[in-house]
């Protein structure tokens, strides 16, 4: 007899015998027990004929020994052992007792375990070995991180990550038809909990694996003929994940790529920037609008018009509306550039405005605000405040709040047109202020607020944090030395711009300033943060991104 | 009280409500009926770790229902308490065969906390270290291995 | 011990299931033994766990999923599963086809029960690939894949059951159909098949998203719709035939019968959620189709007021709301007519026997109604019309009660019928507040001695109902006039019953129409508990001041002029000089109490007691005269002389001829005094005291002439109405124009109207009078542009 074919008539018979799973000696174990029988034949083959005679027969003799009385001749066996073979044998048991767990336990064992990882053990769990990274790298897996730590703040690690919706959604539908994005938008997955996520596969084609199985009641889905011909593509989920820590790693650690547009001749006084268009919009004390497309960085078109300094803009699929010191608010559509209407009404210069599908509200010097209804042309005007009005803003169709320099913010009902609440507090003029109600109530040192999350920033150096609902006061922020200018305020973060030229960059759940963004070279005006930007417009004439998203894409495997 | 036969013959009694912890016996029980002088065969469990079960069963006989399934995902596996520590404190082979039988057994709580002790298990390791402790081949190229570890750098912490 | 489980081979595995699973499938009854159970279990669990170890590439065993990392097995078994239910189920439909009716039904419910039975077995043994790759494929959204449970009802419902050819559901629920006709003709059936048919239709019915949630679709379709619609067509029959051939009245019965029916038939084998729709249809059925019919029935049932059918055709209607307008108008006139035919009679009544004086002063003799009016003929009696009305509210009240069920509806038709009966009947003919004066006097009966009802409690009962029928009076304001005198009177001459009672009418007045009403009321009262107290403070005043011996006994009654309709004292009058000190002293002490109030001495009013001393009833005891201050006057001067000419009282006491007249005439009736001539009024005509009087009674009341005043006073009484009113109404215009501003002529008038109507109905022609009199007075103008818009004047 060989030596291979005695240790493998040895698996074999053991096969054959054992009826019971024995983790090392399955057929499919071949690494355990293959790595220790080559060796061991080879061991086995260097003694005498008499001695190998021996020792295989001893061998045998154990390996065809039933079950139970394996331990009873293991204790003998030991009984007859020495110290030094003892000793051996507790160094050779360390390593062989070493188990495989996610190789060897079935699948949903091994994802089960997996599930309980953090996000970097996966990751190296994936290089570990091949059948390693197969299930560290499914999808369901990350799916669930995704679901645990994005757009929302994870309970276990307290990390949140960004949305990252428009450009993504942008970059890889291009420049498709609104027929086929429809059909894509109703086939993406549904998956259970978040819908935004369903977004971000952006899977095209019908799913996997659905056969329409026909009931009396249901009828077959239709399809287009182009989408269903289109290759199943899915970006896997660990992907995505990955993605959006890399941007929270910036953004924690302010690592990021600055742009500088110029082309202004006087302080930016007002910007808006829409990510999913690549469009950027400012107006300036020059009294010129210009539109900026950020995948170029150039000024693709100036707008003239207005008679005094732009002081607010925004835009929207087609159109943009513009507030000056003229008293005019203009309203311009987009793809001419051509001004279509003049609203005229203030009697004094318009200082900031905010506008919905419904309805356009604009701030003005005489401490009025005017709410217009853009359908009917009509408008009626909130009157309250003392002071300059500095910036409105429309919440959910029914409110809008407003800051002034008065030193107070009104929220006010646009039904009643009553004033509903007046928050009070600062002691100097508010100039920033921006409110924000997310899906799931925000959290600052520890106190949930549920309404949404307002913040102000005011020339007293200040910005401070209130619970909308309650119209509380939850925190002061200090950290600008000459005045405040600009807020803004998302899910995870506030931005502030201020008079000392820097830009600052707070943490909302702790309430705490993570770090500066220094480079204007004068006071920092007019403010806007997306999920992986900053835009901000100051007194040189000059428009500052910083991009917190780096330049290589993510793409971890090639598609099937 | 029933009587449950473990793969090498063995023969253990155990209060009903203890082995009901198992889904799969109080189905069975359900669909069967109960006969009391009958055992209930257990093929894939052997001996020692049926004990090692009953034991777990045992001292969780008065714990209240798990949370539904949602839930419990966002746990951490860092909950255990002391005497389940204690008792998942044994060799991996010992460990492995406990995971196979609660999955077997469809005891979930077990099965948890088998899971969350080989997860605690990797955690926090660098990729070698992970490696030793599992006793696992390295099949990958060097080029494979290369390739890998690009794509996974995101995640390590500058 | 177990099957040779390291296989992962398909064929094999299968095998061994299948071999296992057939025995459950369809010998059940044959036992099963824990070995053979768990084995199964363990083989699916080994094929499960075993193939994946085997296979290490990194090939996807599902073709389809890329970018997965972990493949399940399970899929295989999984089919061949549904492939074996299939089979299984092809060959119960075969032996379904040779069965009919009760049969068939009985043959589908055992095998329901026994397939749901045995799959429940398999489900649990496949329990481990429902945990893992069942679960894994609904994560990924694949709707197509169940749990093995589901999967068995899905296949049942799909290829044995539902909708298609050759499958077994129409016949099923026709012979489900023709059962529950039977049941209808009154056969008696097995209820228990239809309930388990029920119960399987219901667990058909899954949920397309989500497979663990059970819906009723498969029963709403399959049973409920074709079960109601036979229920349509069998009642449609039924009750058509019915009515032709029975009565509107025993067709109720029947109907009620069969709602009864069918609602039970809902608790005994239905599902619960068809009880709305079935009910919905039945009534469709047998009652909306039906409404004409029965709302004619309703006249005859109210004539004959047939208490039971009246609830039975309620009941039923009730059900269809539409149908009770009919009614609730038919009743309205019904009982409008009932109470206008009351009073008819009342007042026929009244005009055949025109009752004789009645003496109110005489001591209660037991006589019946003490009113106060001499009657003329067609004068109608306060109490009889009073409770005529009250009978008719009563009866129909209850009626609405107990036969209605107290519907709103209806109770809102009593109200309006009784409305136009208390108010337009034809004793109120001539002038609209007859009603109220009616009632007035009714109370007035009751609340002052000599009422015949003297228990406290039954006289709060009858005011109670008084109050009802209150309610529904329109001129209260007429009510609150008449009361306020009649109440004026009885506390003047303390004839009230019971203060208590006076009270608790009062407040139940306030209750009715508010504060505004009882306020004057309410002061009355309290005047009378200050006099109270003013006498006390002036019998202890003069007793300190010694001089008490002279003064004769005195009490005061002051009341607030506003408050009391009391007219002052029409004629000059000498106070008697025995009298003259008491007045002047407590005309000082009040001045001196209350410094600038006037006092208006009401001597028309007063009474006095008189001890007669020149006579004596039986020589001892001396004569007490009741008479009133007049009366007093006149005789004190007997005091004097034991005769005078009409002449010398006139002088002596300063009264006017017509006011010394009557004094006279009661001291004559009485036997006080002798006349020497017939012409009482004659100056010259002469009266003595009469010094030879003899009474029964010690204490002789003497008449008071105060009845002829009470006709003219109840004109009177409704004049000053008239003028109250036209004031109100004007101040309602004013009010009204006040904050309006402008108005139109049309609105105007309306909205007065409305403003008012809770005291009285105004007429159109008198807020016209009205406007024209603010118009004068310049509170109001007309418009320029408009005339009939008007304008306030600031």
């Amino acid at each position: 007899m060989s030596s291979t074919t005695t240790t493998q008539s040895v698996s074999t018979y053991l096969a054959a015998s054992d009826k019971h799973f024995c983790y090392r000696h399955r057929p499919g174990n071949s690494k355990a027990v293959t790595n220790s029988s080559s060796p061991l034949s080879q061991r086995l083959e260097a003694l005498s004929a008499k001695d190998k005679e021996t020792v295989s027969q001893i061998w045998n003799l154990f390996a065809t020994a039933p079950r139970p009385l394996r331990p009873l001749i293991l204790d003998g066996l030991l009984d007859n052992c020495c110290l030094p073979q003892l000793s051996y044998m507790a160094g050779a048991l360390g390593p062989l007792l070493r188990v495989d767990f996610i190789s060897n336990a079935p699948t949903e064992i091994a994802i089960g375990i997996l599930q309980y990882l953090d996000a970097k053990s996966l990751c190296h769990a994936a290089r570990t070995c091949s059948s390693w990274r197969k299930l560290a790298d499914d999808d369901i897996i990350w799916h669930r991180m995704c679901e645990q730590h994005i757009d929302r703040k994870c309970k276990k690690c307290g990390w949140g990550l960004p949305l990252l919706d428009n450009k993504r959604r942008n970059h890889l539908l291009g420049k498709r038809s609104s027929s086929a994005r429809r059909a894509e938008d109703t086939q993406g997955r549904i998956d259970a909990g978040s819908n935004d996520l369903a977004v971000k596969r952006m899977k095209v084609g019908p799913p996997e694996g659905a056969t329409a199985v026909p009931t009396a009641e249901t009828t077959p889905i239709p399809r287009t003929d182009e989408v269903a011909t289109r290759r199943p593509y899915k970006r896997p989920w660990k992907e995505i994940y990955a993605e959006r820590l890399v941007v929270e790693r910036n953004w924690r650690s302010g690592t990021f790529a600055r742009t500088e547009l110029l082309g202004h001749t006087d302080s930016v006084m007002c910007l808006h920037y829409d990510e999913s268009k690549s469009l950027l919009v400012t107006g300036s004390y020059d009294y010129t609008i210009r539109v900026w497309d950020t995948d170029t960085m150039q000024c693709i078109k100036v707008l003239t018009g207005h008679t005094r300094c732009v002081r607010g803009i925004q835009m929207d699929d087609n159109k943009m509306v513009s507030g000056s010191m003229d008293r005019t608010l203009r309203i311009w559509n987009l793809k001419t550039f051509q001004c279509i209407r003049i609203l005229e009404g203030h009697a004094a210069g318009v200082v900031c405005l905010h506008f919905n599908d419904k309805m356009l509200a604009s701030g003005s010097v005489d401490g009025t605000i005017r709410v217009w209804n853009l359908g009917a042309g009509c408008c009626f005007s909130l009157a309250g405040h003392r002071d300059w009005v500095n910036k409105v803003q429309i919440l959910d169709k029914k409110r809008l709040i407003s800051c002034s320099d008065d030193s107070s913010i009104k929220l006010w009902d646009l039904d009643t047109r009553a004033e509903l609440r007046s928050f009070n507090g600062h002691v100097g003029q508010i100039q920033g202020m921006q409110a924000f109600i997310p899906h799931s109530a925000p959290r600052v040192d520890g106190i949930t607020l549920p309404g949404g999350i307002l913040i102000s920033g005011s020339l007293d150096n200040t910005i401070k944090i209130w619970c909308l609902e309650t119209g509380a006061e939850i925190k002061t922020l200090f950290g600008h030395v000459e005045g405040v200018w600009c807020a803004a305020v998302d899910s995870l973060r506030i931005i502030s711009g201020g008079q000392d030229r820097k830009v600052i960059v707070w943490d909302i759940e702790r309430g705490q300033k993570m770090y500066e963004l220094t480079g204007h070279g004068g006071a920092v005006n007019c403010c806007q943060m997306t999920d992986t930007k900053v835009l901000t417009g100051g007194e040189d004439g000059a428009i500052r991104i910083w991009d917190f998203l780096p330049d290589t894409s993510f793409m971890s495997r090639p598609v099937a | 009280m029933v009587k449950l036969t473990s793969s090498d013959g063995q023969e253990v009694s155990v209060p009903k409500e203890i082995a009901c912890q198992s889904v799969l016996i109080k189905n069975m029980l359900e669909d069967v009926g109960e006969a009391d002088d009958q055992p209930i065969p257990l093929p894939n469990v052997s001996g020692p770790i049926l004990a090692k079960v009953i034991e777990y069963a045992t001292h969780h006989k008065d714990d209240p229902p798990l949370p539904p399934e949602e839930e419990a995902k966002l746990k951490s596996s860092e909950d255990i308490d002391e005497w389940d520590r204690e008792f998942t404190n044994v060799d991996q082979g010992t460990l492995f065969e406990l995971i196979l039988a609660s999955n077997y057994l469809d005891m979930k709580g077990l099965l948890d906390l088998g899971c969350k002790t080989v997860a605690n298990m990797i955690k926090g390791k660098t990729v070698e270290e992970i490696r030793k402790t599992f006793n696992i081949q390295n099949d990958f190229t060097p080029e494979e291995e290369e390739q890998i570890r690009k794509e996974n750098e995101w995640c390590e912490d500058r | 011990m177990s099957y040779g489980a390291q296989q992962s081979d398909l064929a094999t595995t299968w095998a061994q299931l299948e071999a296992g699973i057939d025995p459950i499938m369809n010998k059940l009854s044959d036992g099963l033994s824990y070995k053979s159970w768990m084995d199964l279990y363990t083989t699916i669990y080994n094929y499960c766990t075993s193939s994946r170890m085997c296979n290490h590439n990194d090939e996807p065993i599902n073709g389809s999923s890329s970018n997965r990392g972990a493949n399940l097995m399970g899929a295989d078994l999984y089919s061949n599963l549904k492939t074996y239910l299939k089979e299984h189920l092809d060959a119960l439909k075969v032996k379904a086809d040779q069965q009919m009716d009760e049969d068939l039904l009985t043959f589908y419910t055992r095998e329901w029960k026994r397939y749901t039975t045995g799959t429940t077995y398999v489900h649990h043994i496949f329990a481990y690939l429902n945990r893992h790759w069942v679960k894994r494929e609904i994560d990924e959204g694949h709707k197509t894949i169940y749990d093995v449970y589901t999967l068995t009802l899905v296949t049942w419902r799909d290829h044995f059951f539902g909708g298609g050819l050759g499958t077994i559901q129409p016949k099923v629920m026709d012979a489900v159909l023709k059962l529950i006709e039977k049941q209808r003709n009154g056969e008696t059936i097995d209820s228990s098949i239809v309930n388990s048919i029920v119960d399987s239709f219901v667990s058909l019915g899954l949920d397309e998203n989500d497979s663990t949630k059970p819906t009723l679709d498969v029963y709403k379709q399959f049973f409920e719709t074709p079960f109601i619609a036979k229920t349509e067509e069998y009642y449609k029959m039924e009750s058509e035939r019915f009515i032709s051939e029975n009565s509107i009245i025993d067709y109720m019965k029947k109907a009620e019968s069969r709602l009864a029916e069918e609602d039970n038939r809902v608790q005994m084998y239905l599902h619960s959620s068809s009880q709305k729709p079935l009910i919905l249809c039945c009534e469709n059925v047998l009652i909306r189709n039906h409404t004409g019919p029965i709302q004619e029935e309703f006249q005859n049932l109210l004539d004959q007021d047939k208490l039971d059918d009246l609830s039975r055709m309620y009941g039923l209607l009730s059900r269809v709301p539409e149908s009770l307008e009919k009614l609730r108008l038919t009743f309205e006139v019904h009982v409008r007519k009932q109470g206008l035919s009351a009073i008819e009679k009342v007042a026929e009544s009244a005009q055949a026997a025109p009752e004789g004086e009645e003496d109110e002063e005489d001591e209660p003799k037991g006589k019946l109604a003490a009113s106060a009016a001499p009657k003329k003929a067609g004068d109608v009696d306060s109490k009889t019309y009073v409770d005529a009305l009250l009978a008719v509210h009563q009866k129909y009240s209850s009626l609405v009660e107990t036969a209605f069920r107290g519907e709103t509806g209806f109770g809102a038709s009593l109200d309006r019928a009784c409305r136009e009966f208390v108010n337009r009947n034809i004793v109120c003919e001539k002038s609209s507040s007859k009603s109220p004066e009616l009632l007035a006097k009714h109370c007035d009966s009751l609340l002052k001695k000599g009422s015949k009802i003297t228990d406290e409690h039954e006289v709060e009962e009858v005011l109670n109902s008084v109050m009802t029928l209150f309610k529904y009076v329109e001129d209260k304001d007429v009510f609150q006039k008449f009361y306020q005198k009649q109440l004026a009177r009885r506390l003047v001459n303390q004839l009230s019953a019971n203060g208590d009672t006076e009270e608790s009418m009062i407040n139940k007045l306030k209750d009715a129409c508010g504060f505004e009403f009882t306020s004057k009321l309410q002061r009355m009262f309290q005047d009378v508990a200050l006099s109270k107290d003013l006498n006390d403070q002036f019998k202890e005043q003069t007793a300190r001041s010694a001089e008490k011996s002279d003064l004769p006994d005195f009490q005061i009654l002051v009341g607030g002029t506003g408050q009391w309709p009391l007219n002052a004292t029409t004629t000059k009058f000498n106070i008697p000089d025995d009298l003259l000190k008491t007045y002047e002293k407590f005309q000082s002490f009040y001045q001196h109490k209350f410094s600038g109030r006037k006092l208006n001495w009401l001597f028309h009013l007063g009474r006095a007691e008189i001890r007669a001393n020149f006579v004596k009833q039986n020589g001892k005891i001396p004569y007490t005269f009741l008479t009133s201050t007049f009366q007093m006057g006149v005789l004190l001067q007997f005091n004097a002389a034991p005769s005078y000419t009409f002449a010398e009282l006139q002088t002596n006491t300063s009264l006017d001829p017509a006011t010394l007249k009557s004094a006279l005439f009661g001291l004559i009736k009485s036997k006080a005094l002798i006349v020497s001539n017939e012409k009482t009024s004659d100056p010259e005509t002469r009266y003595e005291i009469n010094k030879a009087f003899k009474n029964k009674k010690t204490r002789v009341k003497v008449d008071i002439p105060m009845r002829a005043e009470q006709k003219a006073e109840s004109d009177e009484t409704h004049k000053g109405i008239e003028d109250d009113r036209s004031m109100v109404i004007q101040a309602a215009i004013v009010r009204i124009m006040k904050t309006r501003k402008v108005m139109q002529n049309q609105l105007l008038v309306t909205e007065t109207i409305d403003q008012l109507k809770a005291r009285f109905r105004p007429t159109v022609p008198a807020i016209k009078k009205c406007i024209d009199m603010l118009l004068e007075k310049e509170y109001i103008e007309r418009m320029e542009e408009q005339r009939d818009m008007f304008q306030y004047i600031a």
